[in-house]
């Protein structure tokens, strides 16, 4: 299946602090994983993993091909990045910047030719960039800006798509303007997605499949049911939550703890 | 009884409200950047006009023309240029413009270089330490009265080659951080730390024979010699290489303005190309310095004002940072020997003196565009 992937033994240590330890996974193709858990739960570095930027023990294979074994240029051609803080080359316009995630198709010293180009065009067109096109990126709202990075990593045509806290500098509405989008072109290319994401609400509502890390180590993988539990949320983010089912769609619900007592101490 | 705004005639494109793109031709996708190329092919061809014909005896522009034209295959013309005149032609005037394009275009071409790879708008050809490393190697051999060379090159020309080159590698090999990670901000420092150990070095020998200061001293302020073509047939091969490395390499330094990590997401194999780029501008640097001392500024103001002119994209830059950084010193030149003729200023003086004004000019033009 396109974009199924398979996670074994996943293990990342650092200057001797193991970050991930020996997390399993399997994703299936087209399917939309969330990777949720506290701060330093190993939810970044998990995506690092996956994106090559990062040394691992284990394996990682996508459609059944060994990820580590690949050269940068064919690991880009199937596994495209948006990360959580991009860089904005000052005075690099958007078609430029959406143009750079051609360069996994590009040779080392070539220049992209039409073919890239009507990729890019196309992709600007669905994105709605094609008014922005000459814009400076750095001039872009935070939505924009997404959109462009989410461009650029669909032109490199993954079958892997890896967000990390792709909603991180938006509001409300372009939060799901963000998440809806992926979702679509989820939909419409058979996209495998993988974003770590901080807002259970927002991840109940778009991921199908779940993955909870604590401490590098696997708590819970399975559907929002078996996932979004009150007891394993507790437990891993060390604060009490409800989680409420709105339309089929569980909604965690963090309530404030101890206001009364914190307000009267610092009278 | 006032008007009210609403009335008001629109004011026609204020800097702060246009937007950014709008006079930065270079960015517009599709639109070559023409007027950037042709105001620096302009300033390319007055520079070396005026180089040729200006000095302190007067040639006949008809007669250089149709001189340099017999020159061509197939083509015959009589210039009617006397024997003296064809040598200064030939032998002085023509080779140290040709030098004075070779020097400017290899420092330019090697500042937005460094410029792009570390993505820093300071870095310049003298970054990583062969500025230091050059005047070493040019002081030693000079106090210490080296004579030989190595075949057809001084011995003060290889030794600041090479100083150049072992101080751009000791700076490499000493800039790798921790877990064995070559940050810019690890190579960077580490090129602070090597110029001062180098120049340290540099002024010490310097100090200890004072009969050879004033020689150093000139050599350190750069210039160009008048002396024939050698300094070109030593610095053209080194030129070329770099060069081509470099043209060949200035998409990927678009891909690695993105940052490492996100360049090597996208395919690019970040540490080979950091490695290669630097490895050309240094041999480029290496190169210039050897023939024509440390001629300062060229590096940053030239790519600067080609940015202002077409836009950040290397792809853009880079060529035409090596046309105009040549233009540039060629100018540059016929100011430092024009100045106080018959005597000459130290080159490096008027690049200072002409680039940090017009430089700060340029950017005063661009900050209320910001």
């Amino acid at each position: 299946m396109t974009g199924a992937l398979s996670i074994r033994g996943l293990t990342v240590a650092i200057d001797g602090a193991t970050i991930l330890d020996r997390v399993d996974v399997d994703v299936g193709g087209g399917q939309w994983l969330a990777v949720i858990g506290p701060n330093g739960a190993g939810k970044t570095t998990m995506l690092r993993c996956l994106a090559g930027s990062v040394g691992y023990e284990g394996s990682i294979r996508l459609e059944g091909r060994d990820l580590g074994g690949l050269t940068a240029r064919r690991r880009a051609q199937t596994v495209a990045v948006v990360p959580q803080h991009p860089v904005f080359p000052d005075g690099m316009s958007v078609a430029d910047y959406v143009l750079l995630g051609r360069t996994p198709h590009i040779t080392l010293f070539g220049f992209e030719g039409v073919a890239d180009k009507r990729v890019v065009g196309g992709l600007m067109d669905h994105l709605g960039l094609e008014a922005l096109a000459r814009r400076p990126i750095s001039t872009l709202s935070g939505g924009e800006r997404q959109r462009a990075v989410i461009a650029r990593a669909l032109a490199q045509e993954p079958s892997l798509l890896l967000l990390d806290e792709p909603t991180t500098a938006l509001d409300l509405g372009h939060q799901h303007e963000v998440l809806t989008l992926v979702d679509e072109l989820r939909l419409a290319r058979s996209l495998t997605v993988i974003s770590a994401l901080h807002d259970l609400t927002l991840a109940g509502q778009y991921a199908e499949h779940f993955l909870l890390l604590n401490g590098g180590v696997v708590v819970a993988d399975g559907m929002a049911s078996e996932v979004l539990v009150p007891e394993l949320l507790e437990r891993c983010y060390g604060t009490p939550v409800t989680v409420v089912d709105s339309d089929g769609t569980l909604v965690v619900v963090p309530p404030r703890p101890g206001r009364r007592a914190v307000s009267r101490d610092s009278r | 009884m006032g008007t009210p705004a609403v009335h008001r005639p629109k004011v026609p494109a204020a800097p702060v409200g246009a937007p950014a793109g709008v006079r930065r031709w270079g960015q517009v996708r599709g639109r070559p950047p023409v007027v950037g190329w042709a105001c620096v092919l302009a300033v390319l061809v007055g520079a070396v006009t005026a180089g040729v014909l200006i000095g302190p005896v007067p040639l006949p522009p008809r007669a250089i023309a149709l001189e340099v034209l017999g020159r061509l295959p197939v083509v015959h013309t009589r210039s009617g240029l006397s024997a003296t005149q064809s040598a200064i032609l030939w032998q002085i005037r023509l080779p140290r413009v040709v030098l004075g394009l070779l020097v400017g275009s290899m420092l330019s071409l090697a500042g937005s270089a460094y410029q792009g790879v570390f993505r820093n708008p300071l870095a310049d050809p003298y970054l990583l330490g062969a500025a230091a490393g050059a005047g070493l190697g040019a002081t030693l051999v000079i106090t210490l009265d080296i004579q030989g060379g190595i075949g057809p090159v001084g011995p003060v020309q290889a030794a600041a080659f090479a100083g150049a080159l072992v101080a751009v590698a000791a700076t490499w090999l000493l800039g790798r951080g921790r877990n064995r990670i070559r940050s810019t901000a690890s190579l960077i420092l580490a090129g602070v730390a090597v110029t001062s150990l180098f120049t340290a070095l540099q002024t010490y020998f310097q100090q200890r024979a004072d009969a050879s200061l004033r020689i150093v001293y000139s050599w350190i302020l750069g210039r160009l010699s008048t002396a024939g073509w050698h300094d070109v047939e030593l610095m053209l091969p080194w030129a070329v290489v770099a060069t081509v490395a470099l043209m060949l390499h200035r998409r990927a330094l678009d891909v690695l303005a993105v940052g490492d990590e996100e360049a090597a997401s996208l395919g690019l194999p970040v540490n080979r190309i950091r490695m290669t780029v630097v490895i050309a501008a240094s041999l480029a640097t290496a190169a210039a310095v050897s023939v024509s001392g440390l001629i300062g500024f060229v590096g940053i103001i030239v790519p600067h004002t080609v940015r202002l002119l077409v836009g950040t994209a290397n792809r853009a830059v880079i060529p035409l940072s090596l046309v105009a950084g040549g233009a540039f010193l060629v100018v540059a030149d016929l100011f430092a020997r024009t100045v106080i003729a018959p005597g000459e200023v130290p080159i490096g003086v008027i690049t200072a003196l002409v680039g940090a004004p017009f430089f700060l000019a340029l950017l005063a033009r661009r900050v209320p565009r910001q």
